[in-house]
């Protein structure tokens, strides 16, 4: 049992660690742009594809996948960003529409890339997860990749909106759009800019992912689904909120076990955002709802 | 002939599930990403009672409408608290988590092999089978919930949601606590959306969780916004659209096998071709206002005789007990942070009086508006109407204590006729309680009738009956004052407090305004606290006001007596 338990911390540590890069990608999109970005997942779903497709393809390394997963998802998500929310802007639209366009881009792009690829699962070619061992305890050398890549990258990120030029314009439009125009910050610039970090970043992640699991075109909803409940459960305005939500909530899918049967797994994840939306819809770390 | 058979039968299904979902969506503004939950729960409940008890189809039906009718309102309660976005996370969590609950519960749901075998309905020993059979049921069963959505949404019920819709405060301010029926729209929703899933549970006689997926839920709302949010007919051609098109393409040669991602494909593309270029659907809700501008225009051509009558009868003496005070503030206070806005203020309404409250800009005057009616609690101070202490009382309750207000920004229901706009506001209607509705028919239409009749008496007036088919969004800013006006006086309130009610307006509607004020003194015997700012206004139309000023009440008398006091007209008009 103690053994089990030891296991079950490792497992809530690792999920936990993704879960908080997935929760700040989505969040820096959604506190800057204030559109909820549905379509977040399909940029992930892409990423997958563009790690595999490039590795199998030219039979590359597979470490090539990541820049391949961070490139498509840039792209892909930008695109989004550039063709579709700033044209529906452009046009007076509100924001429950731009989630309605968002929704129907999404659902329709999965179906496209199931009537492409089919449901038939893909996997990163050649490579071969090393098995460790801490204690008691069992890991891959991706889920240490992993815990790292997603910390460094949660703490770069909360660097450079802290201490960059653009990471001050970045919160700068995010607080206060028309007062950024006044002082000559061009507001489509800066959701761009943001749709390319918060993009790239789920890109990685999808890399990540796509090391350990396979790919499909319905995988970006779950990681998509965990980000935007870590968004709100910790508080719209605080990235570094979104990051400990998203690891809170990992953590807590994994220690559920011991005390729930395993398939209660994902429930136990959805519970805690209903339960924290009905009695604390701030969020549970804090910061204003707006 | 049968395959088309099949594909009405699912449009009629899909129809009431949009329907009832259209009740959310359309008549109260509520994005909701669960609906295909209610539809489990009466497929769920529909399945397991006839194949565990082998019950008639009729009580599956039942209890699954009744479980989803509380599941529904138990969802009410925080969906109504949080705005916007939370309402889509908090939906498509309980989504989630019911998804995984049907999943994983094997004991009752059966888990992802979902339940087999589910009996044919029985109509007296006759076994439906037949594809006829099933669409004669269905067809019953869909125009027993349209009938019960029209009864809904064109009743005082829906009235009333719309209004709630288009501006909540305002309602509440004519005296409306719109909680219940903001709760019963959803347990309603989920209810109807219940008895379609049952019915679908007979017909496919096999139903597994994946039928109640969010991407279901996603498309029950597609089908809502496709086809016309708040259009009672949007539903019907949504779901028409959205399941006869791709059943199409079945036709087409090599698309049979990817019919289920050709139907994303097409819904997901629709959506977005939609929210670019008519987000307002295909029946847009703007087509129904035109219907009840017709039915309102009838209403006043049929009145205008009756109504001319009844006007020139003044009442005899203003409700209440003369020897009280209408309304009687005493040392109010209130701040904002470390502004005091109003600061121990004192004022007396005596019964039948017109009384002014004049001072400048930022003195407190729609302050101690917003304190008297419940909109702000005052820290300190009470407030009697005729004697009896309100202070503190929700701002819905002022109403039926005899206290309305009319507001500066006019605060009309734009998206409404003038006439509903008027109807709103009359008081105890019957119509709004979702049971009298159906058990006492003819008492609500009775109601309506008079309720029709005293509207048009207040819109001839203010001089807008021939204008009560209307959309009250068209009309000049006058006009929306004096609909406004006409408002505050159906809800019956002997006491009216008035914001500015010429403000912004040209001279000949401040004339024409000032003496509808008078008449409404004289002849309806109403108490009125009139916030001004035009000194002219005050002059002609009280003989008693107070001065304020940066919170305090500086003095008290006849406006003319007050404005000859160097120092106070020092302080309204500045130096």
């Amino acid at each position: 049992m103690d053994i089990l338990i030891a296991q079950l911390l490792v497992n809530g540590i690792i999920t936990g660690s993704f879960f908080a890069l997935c929760g700040v990608t989505w969040g820096i999109i959604y506190r800057t742009a204030k559109t909820f970005h549905f379509s977040h997942h399909l940029v992930f779903t892409v990423a997958g594809y563009g790690a595999v497709l490039l590795v199998g393809q030219l039979g590359v390394h597979y470490l090539f996948g990541a820049p391949a997963a961070v490139a498509a998802a840039i792209v892909f998500g930008c695109a989004v960003e550039a063709l579709l929310y700033r044209t529906l802007r452009r046009r007076g639209a509100n924001r429950e529409t731009i989630f309605l366009s968002s929704l129907g881009f999404a659902t329709a792009g999965v179906a496209i890339l199931l009537l492409i690829f089919s449901s038939t699962p893909l996997t990163l070619k050649g490579f071969h997860p090393g098995v460790l061992a801490l204690g008691p305890t069992n890991f891959t050398d991706i889920d240490v990749a992993t815990v790292i890549v997603s910390w460094l990258a949660v703490g770069g990120l909360l660097l450079f909106l802290k201490k960059s030029r653009y990471g001050r314009a970045i919160r700068a439009v995010g607080v206060n759009p028309e007062m950024s125009a006044n002082v000559g910050l061009d507001k489509n610039k800066m959701y761009l800019l943001v749709y390319a970090i918060g993009s790239g970043l789920f890109g990685l992640a999808a890399f990540l992912y796509s090391a350990k699991n396979a790919v499909v075109p319905t995988m970006g909803i779950f990681p998509f689904f965990m980000a935007f409940t870590a968004v709100f459960l910790g508080g719209i305005n605080s990235i570094a909120g979104h990051a400990l939500a998203g690891f809170i909530l990992g953590f807590a899918e994994n220690i559920a076990v011991i005390v729930l049967p395993g398939e209660y797994r994902v429930m136990v994840a959805y519970a805690i955002l209903v339960v924290v939306i009905i009695f604390r819809p701030s969020g549970l770390i804090g910061g204003k709802r707006g | 002939m049968d395959y088309i058979l099949h594909v009405v039968i699912f449009i009629l299904i899909y129809a009431v599930v949009v329907q009832s979902l259209n009740l959310l969506l359309g008549y109260m503004g509520i994005i909701s990403m669960c609906h295909a939950v209610f539809v489990a729960v009466g497929a769920y409940t529909a399945a397991l009672i006839s194949v565990h008890l082998g019950y008639h189809f009729l009580v599956g039906t039942l209890v699954g409408f009744v479980l989803a009718f509380i599941v529904g309102a138990l969802l009410a309660l925080p969906s109504l608290r949080i705005k916007g976005e939370y309402v889509i996370v908090f939906t498509v969590g309980f989504q989630m988590v019911a998804f995984e609950y049907m999943l994983t519960a094997r004991e009752v749901t059966q888990g992802q092999g979902g339940i087999a075998g589910i009996p044919s309905p029985e109509i007296l020993g006759h076994e439906i089978i037949s594809p006829l059979g099933f669409l004669l049921l269905i067809a019953v069963m869909a125009v027993f919930c349209f009938a019960v959505t029209w009864r809904i949404t064109r009743s005082p019920f829906g009235r009333l949601l719309k209004a709630v819709r288009e501006d909540e405060e305002a309602c509440r301010a004519l005296g409306k606590n719109p909680l219940k029926q903001k709760v019963l729209v959803f347990a309603v929703g989920g209810g109807l959306a219940a008895i379609a899933g049952s019915f679908l549970a007979y017909y496919i006689t096999y139903i597994s969780p994946f039928d109640f997926t969010i991407d279901a839920s996603v498309m029950m709302l597609v089908m809502v916004i496709l086809g016309g949010a708040g259009n009672y007919w949007g539903p019907l051609v949504g779901a028409a659209l959205l399941i006869g098109m791709p059943e199409a393409l079945r036709f087409v040669p090599g698309a049979a096998g990817i019919i289920d991602a050709l139907r994303e494909v097409f819904y997901g593309a629709l959506l977005v071709v939609f929210m670019m270029f008519r987000p307002e659907g295909i029946l847009p809700e703007s087509l129904e206002q035109k219907r009840a501008s017709k039915i309102a225009a009838a209403w006043a051509r049929m009145e205008e005789g009756s109504t001319q009558a009844a006007e020139e009868e003044p009442e005899e003496q203003p409700a209440g007990d003369p020897t009280l005070p209408a309304l009687e503030v005493r040392g109010l206070s209130k701040s904002f942070g470390g502004l005091q806005a109003v600061d121990d203020a004192s004022l007396v309404l005596p019964l039948g009086g017109t009384v002014g409250l004049i001072g400048p800009n930022g003195c407190g005057k729609t302050t101690i508006f917003n304190l008297v009616t419940g909109f702000l609690k005052p820290d300190g101070g009470s407030i009697l109407v005729q004697g009896q202490d309100i202070t503190n009382l929700a701002p819905y309750k002022m109403a039926s204590r005899g206290l309305a207000r009319s507001w500066q920004d006019v605060r009309i229901f734009p998206g409404m006729t003038v006439l509903d706009n008027v109807l709103v506001a009359r008081p105890g209607q019957s119509g709004e309680s979702l049971l009298k509705l159906f058990v006492e028919p003819r008492r609500v239409a009775r109601e309506e009738r008079a309720n029709h009749q005293k509207a048009l008496e207040y819109l001839g007036l203010v001089g807008l009956a021939d204008k009560a088919g209307q959309l009250a969004s068209g009309l000049s800013t006058a006009e929306q004052k004096l609909v406004a006006l006409a408002r505050l006086l159906a809800t019956e309130c002997p006491v009216l407090l008035l914001d500015e009610p010429t403000a912004a307006l040209d001279m000949d509607s401040v004339k024409r305004i000032i003496g509808l004020i008078e008449r409404i003194a004289v002849q309806k015997k109403k108490t009125l606290l009139l916030i001004e700012h035009n000194l002219d206004v005050v002059r002609g139309l009280v003989k008693e006001t107070y001065f304020m000023s940066e919170g305090r009440v500086l003095a008290h008398g006849d406006p003319a007596a007050l404005m000859k006091d160097p120092k106070l007209a020092e302080v309204y008009f500045g130096t």
